[in-house]
């Protein structure tokens, strides 16, 4: 009974121990829940009167902002002794003490920007740059405000001209130094024994590319604006009558290659047959015009000339085709038979059956004629044949129809009136898409064999300015190189990864509009198993499973197959959508077309977290921005608790997902999970804020980003309208009125530049050259060289071509 | 000690080339510990360093908005700030920034003229002349200093202000409160535009300088608004496709100076554009009543404006333009060859 008792007592104090044991295990392994409060209560600092030098700098603006220069010299002049007695001062009470004068650059900085604000009201933007020089030079401007005025010196129209001219001679000096190493380097591998034969080439390759070079480069017409604009702006400047004669030059050059290249395509489109896109090109000729008169006078002549001849063209093209149509005489209608009359009616309110019955009577009776006879009535024999034809194709005998067609086109213009009728119904991509399918076919097939034996070669020479027999000699021996190499490169070429061209794509097209064009025709079922196939070659499972649709004993399972497939496309292209409005509707689709799949379920468990989730605004500060800008986390901005920022997974860490503005005054906290793992999805935490601390918050992370845009090359801000706009309304405390058009929606992040880079940025190399190892697939060469780098184009030069 | 390599040159000589070498080696050793310095400071430090107090930010935004008080913006784009915006909104923006950033600071009140004088000065420019002349109105009651210039200034925003009353803008066209405009009124329209112009003439009268180019792109912007009134009326009134063509050219060819010509031709050649859709579309080519030349007219104006648009270089216009005509061409190209044989 005793023993029984106490195994009773120790049975119970072991469960104890265990329940305590395994509840301080418990209390080890998870961590610490998130403080209670996300955000510290906001500070201010205490209204102060302002200092001396406060006062005097805002005298200094008074004084500038009324345009009053002498009197912003004077305190500017006041500003730096009171600076200098201020730093005296210190260094007095601190001498000795061993401490840091911590307010010395702030005052510098003062003194920089209140030099700066009285070089702005020299007036003239010359003065202003050459002041910013002296500024810089001194040494007291800081990191921001030098970044400032480099880009306010750089933005000068000449240097900016002068810069581009440079370029357009460094393009030449690099050209000219890669033609000399690359062959060099090519030829190392094989110990210059191919030297003479890589040097030959590549100086021919050098002299075509010369000659197809324009009489006036991109940098060249960047350099014309700018001197435009310096004109324009300083008219009556020391340089300006040379800049203007050197503009006036290239100018003269500008135009006349611009005239030459309208002339020259009016050449091209009048050698094509396309007289009329001839005179097009040649009229845009006249819009470039020499300003000199006589010049002037002596250009038109030859456009005038140009468009003359494109005209002559248009007229006997139109003549050709006016003859081709055989136009009716009036001794035509006198000549018909009561026979022809009644089978003229018969075709427009016949029966079908009876008019084909009536035509091939006619035909028969006409084709007995012999001689001269038949060859006279040729024409009209081919002209029932014809009719034919049409009543054959309106009753389903398609291919009979095209092939009586065929035979009329094969005929002469001269032997038969009808042979250019039936040729373009024949050769009409929409009349006839069977046979269109059929020519691209053929046509893709070819170009996928020419690109896999002559690789880029397959769509000519690559000097088209040259003529084409001289285009061709000079690659010629890389053509020959890449025909040598082609199973090698069939062989590698899945490893290279490059894009496929769709081949097929014409024949698609045609085979489309033939399921289009005749949804009961001949070769139906042969266009929609070609293009089964085709498309689920592209693995687009959408277009298989509608063509999969149309054949009516299809095999039940792989449509089943298909069907799920197609919900994950449509399921992707859901996810992929930027606005959430259009993702909603995609997911809706899949939801709706394919509600028995998997991906359509999978789609309605996106749309309903989306709508539990969705936020008017999702503008992102992440943890690195954060600890790159302490101020916008710190007390005077968001005053983030600083238990989420010190590094204790213990006390609740945030994730490095950040910070988020929901929209309206909503920020969500991103914290790490429970697990710990950075990696792991976060848990959030949503709060609402202050006015006051929102407009001061958007306000710091607004003055952040424009900090770092100037300081650093690499710290861009995209653009983002909808974050400007909801900042600019958090600024002015206008966020009552939440503004939930899906299109209001920013999704911008601010990222730290170490999120962004890593903690090395690649850098340019200071070498003004590449050192490349050249591997060719195509021609199977091998090469090491230095090749000079060219100077990137500026990002406006699109403007230019 | 290292044998001199300057045995056999005259002593004087080798001291020298020994200090040189020396400053030589001292010059490299400080430049290498400059490198490094620099190199080894992040952006987020200098990011630190660059935080300014309320009276540099604020003269930091002064500095910047006065280099461009003066700036001809009716002959020259406005100028853009380094983030690439326009430096009126930005600098406005900026001062926005500051007012929330250091609210407690500016709370003492001695920034308080500079920030309503230098908001004015952004704010005319971005056309929200009430506004400005508020701004104006306070900085001269706060400071002296600012009385003279910012009463004339204010006068000038105020008078503008007056003078914008006068005439129809066409508005945001989206709105639900769009105002509609009545066919009637084309002759009251014409007398509108006119006071307008005429207050704003007025009003350069004794306006600080920077108020030329402000005036001059209001009288533009005037005769802009009356040129959209008659192309939206061109159904409504007689002969009002004549009429909005000829107000259309009276903007391209008064404005030639500015830098919105470009975009006056551009809008010109669009009307051509349209009106010959609207041709085809009401007289198809293929219809007997189709009368090519009147076609010919429209195509051959419309080419040539965006022919001499597409032309500017480094213009966005530009590539409007050329795009455009490329896409003119391809619906003339598209009339039927034997009623309309190309422009």
């Amino acid at each position: 009974m005793i023993d029984s008792q106490r195994r009773k007592n120790y049975g119970w104090r072991a469960r104890v121990w265990i329940g305590t044991a395994w509840l301080a295990a418990a209390a080890c392994a998870s961590p610490a829940p998130p403080p209670a409060r996300m955000l510290e209560p906001l500070s201010r600092v205490p209204a102060l009167p302002p200092a001396a030098v406060d006062r005097t700098a805002i005298s200094l603006a008074t004084a500038a902002l009324t345009d009053d220069a002498p009197r912003a010299a004077q305190q500017l002049a006041q500003l730096r002794s009171e600076l200098e007695h201020e730093e005296a001062l210190l260094e007095a009470a601190t001498k000795g003490r061993g401490q840091v004068i911590a307010s010395e650059s702030r005052r510098g900085a003062l003194l920089a920007l209140a030099t700066d604000l009285a070089n702005s009201t020299l007036g003239d933007e010359r003065a202003y740059r050459e002041a910013s020089r002296s500024l810089i030079a001194s040494g007291e401007a800081d990191d921001a405000l030098r970044a400032r005025l480099e880009q306010a010196i750089a933005d000068d129209p000449l240097s900016l001209a002068r810069s581009r001219v440079v370029e357009g001679y460094e393009i030449v000096w690099a050209e000219t130094f890669n033609a000399v190493s690359a062959p060099l380097g090519r030829s190392l591998i094989y110990g210059f024994t191919t030297a003479p034969f890589e040097i030959a080439t590549s100086a021919t390759q050098y002299v075509a590319r010369w000659i197809e070079r324009p009489d006036v480069s991109l940098q060249q017409r960047q350099a014309l604006r700018h001197w435009d604009e310096f004109l324009a702006r300083h008219p009556d400047a020391d340089e300006s009558d040379e800049i203007r004669r050197t503009a006036d030059t290239i100018r003269d050059e500008l135009r006349e290659m611009q005239r030459n290249h309208f002339l020259e395509a009016a050449d091209f489109a009048l050698a094509n047959g396309q007289p009329r896109l001839a005179r097009i090109q040649a009229q845009r000729a006249l819009s470039y015009l020499p300003v000199a008169p006589d010049k002037r006078a002596e250009s038109k002549t030859v456009i005038d000339a140009k468009i003359a001849s494109a005209e002559l063209a248009v007229e006997k093209h139109r003549a050709l085709r006016l003859l081709s149509t055989g136009a009716a005489t009036p001794e035509t209608f006198r000549n018909t038979t009561p026979g022809e009359a009644e089978i003229l009616r018969a075709l427009w309110i016949g029966e079908t059956g009876e008019v084909s019955d009536q035509l091939r009577s006619e035909i028969d009776r006409r084709s007995r004629l012999s001689g001269s006879d038949l060859r006279r009535a040729r024409s009209e024999i081919d002209a029932l044949e014809y009719a034919l034809a049409t009543t054959q194709h309106e009753q389903g005998a398609e291919s009979a129809s095209w092939d009586r067609l065929g035979r009329i086109a094969e005929r002469s213009p001269e032997e038969s009136s009808m042979a250019r009728h039936a040729a373009a119904l024949l050769s009409s991509p929409w009349q006839n898409p069977a046979s269109a399918f059929d020519r691209e076919r053929v046509q893709g097939t070819q170009d996928a064999v020419a690109t896999s034996v002559l690789g880029g070669y397959a769509q000519g020479p690559r000097y088209r300015a040259l003529p084409s027999e001289v285009a061709y000699l000079i690659d010629a021996p890389r053509i020959a190189q890449t025909a040598l190499s082609t199973p090698f490169r069939i062989l590698l070429s899945p490893l290279t990864g490059s894009p496929n061209r769709d081949y097929k794509r014409g024949a698609a097209i045609a085979a489309y509009r033939y399921l289009e064009r005749y949804p009961q025709g001949e070769h139906l079922r042969e266009h929609i198993d070609w293009l089964l196939e085709y498309e689920e070659g592209r693995s687009n499972s959408i277009a298989a499973l509608r063509l999969a649709d149309w054949i009516p004993d299809f095999d039940r399972d792989r449509r089943a197959e298909l069907a799920e497939s197609a919900a994950e496309q449509q399921l992707r292209r859901a996810s992929e959508a930027g606005r959430r409005d259009q993702r909603a509707a995609l997911l809706r689709s899949v939801v709706q077309e394919f509600p028995d799949s998997q991906a359509g379920h999978e789609a309605g468990m996106q749309a309903r977290l989306e709508s539990e989730l969705a936020t008017p605004q999702r503008i992102r500060l992440t943890r690195g921005f954060l600890s790159e800008n302490p101020q916008v986390a710190g007390p005077f901005g968001l005053g983030l608790e600083a238990a989420l920022i010190d590094g204790e997974l213990n006390n609740g860490e945030l994730h490095p997902h950040g910070v988020t503005f929901l929209g309206g005054r909503i920020l969500e906290f991103a914290l790490i999970a429970e697990s710990g793992d950075e990696d792991d999805e976060p848990e959030t935490q949503r709060q609402r804020i202050s006015a006051e601390r929102l407009a001061r918050s958007v306000a710091l992370v607004e003055e952040a980003a424009t900090l770092g845009v100037r300081l650093d090359t690499d710290d861009t801000q995209d653009v983002d309208a909808s974050r400007d706009r909801y900042f600019e309304r958090a600024r002015l405390g206008l966020t009552n009125e939440i503004d939930s058009r899906p299109t209001a929606q920013s999704t911008y992040v601010y990222q730290g530049l170490r999120e962004r880079y890593g903690m090395v940025r690649s850098r340019e190399s200071i070498l003004p050259f590449d050192l490349v190892f050249q591997g060719s697939l195509s021609d199977l060469g091998l090469g090491a060289f230095p090749r000079w780098r060219y100077p990137d184009h500026t990002p406006d030069a699109f403007l230019y071509r | 000690m290292s044998p001199s390599p300057y045995i056999g040159r005259p002593r004087i000589l080798a001291a020298f080339a020994a200090i040189s070498q020396r400053r030589a080696r001292s010059v490299i050793h400080t430049g290498l510990i400059a490198l490094l310095a620099t190199s080894c400071t992040s952006t987020a430090e200098r990011k630190q360093a660059a935080i300014y107090g309320p009276t540099e930010s604020v003269l930091e935004v002064v500095s910047v908005l006065r280099r461009h008080v003066n700036d001809d913006t009716y002959r020259f784009p406005p100028a853009t700030d380094f983030t690439g915006r326009n430096v009126y909104r930005a600098s406005l923006l900026r001062l926005e920034n500051i007012e929330r950033i250091h609210a407690e600071t500016l709370r003492a009140g001695h920034l308080d003229s500079v920030i309503a004088f230098s908001k004015a000065r952004a704010l005319e420019r971005l056309r929200s002349y009430d506004l400005a002349a508020q701004n104006y109105r306070l900085a001269a009651e706060r400071d002296p200093a600012f009385r003279n210039e910012a009463d004339a200034s204010a006068v000038v925003c105020e008078a503008i202000t007056a003078a914008l009353a006068y005439g129809p803008e066409p508005g945001d066209p989206l709105s639900i409160n769009t105002s509609v405009y009545a066919a009637t009124e084309a002759d009251s329209v014409v007398a509108a535009f006119d006071t307008r112009a005429a207050m704003l003439r007025e009003a350069r009268a004794g306006a600080p300088k920077q108020y030329d180019a402000i005036l001059a792109e209001e009288i533009e912007h005037a005769d802009m608004a009356r040129a959209k009134w008659f192309v939206a009326m061109r159904y409504a009134i007689p002969e009002g496709q004549v009429i909005a063509v000829s107000e259309m050219r009276r903007v391209a060819s008064r404005h030639d100076a500015s830098h919105r010509r470009l975009r006056h031709w551009l809008a010109l050649a669009d009307l051509y554009s349209t009106l010959a859709r609207e041709y085809v579309a009401a007289v198809p080519p293929e219809s007997l009543d189709f009368d090519p030349p009147q076609l010919r007219e429209l195509v051959d104006s419309a080419s040539q404006l965006y022919q001499r648009v597409a032309a500017h270089d480094g213009a966005p216009e530009k590539l409007e333009a050329a795009r455009k005509l490329e896409a003119f061409l391809a619906f003339t190209l598209q009339v039927d060859r034997d009623r309309f044989a190309t422009p």
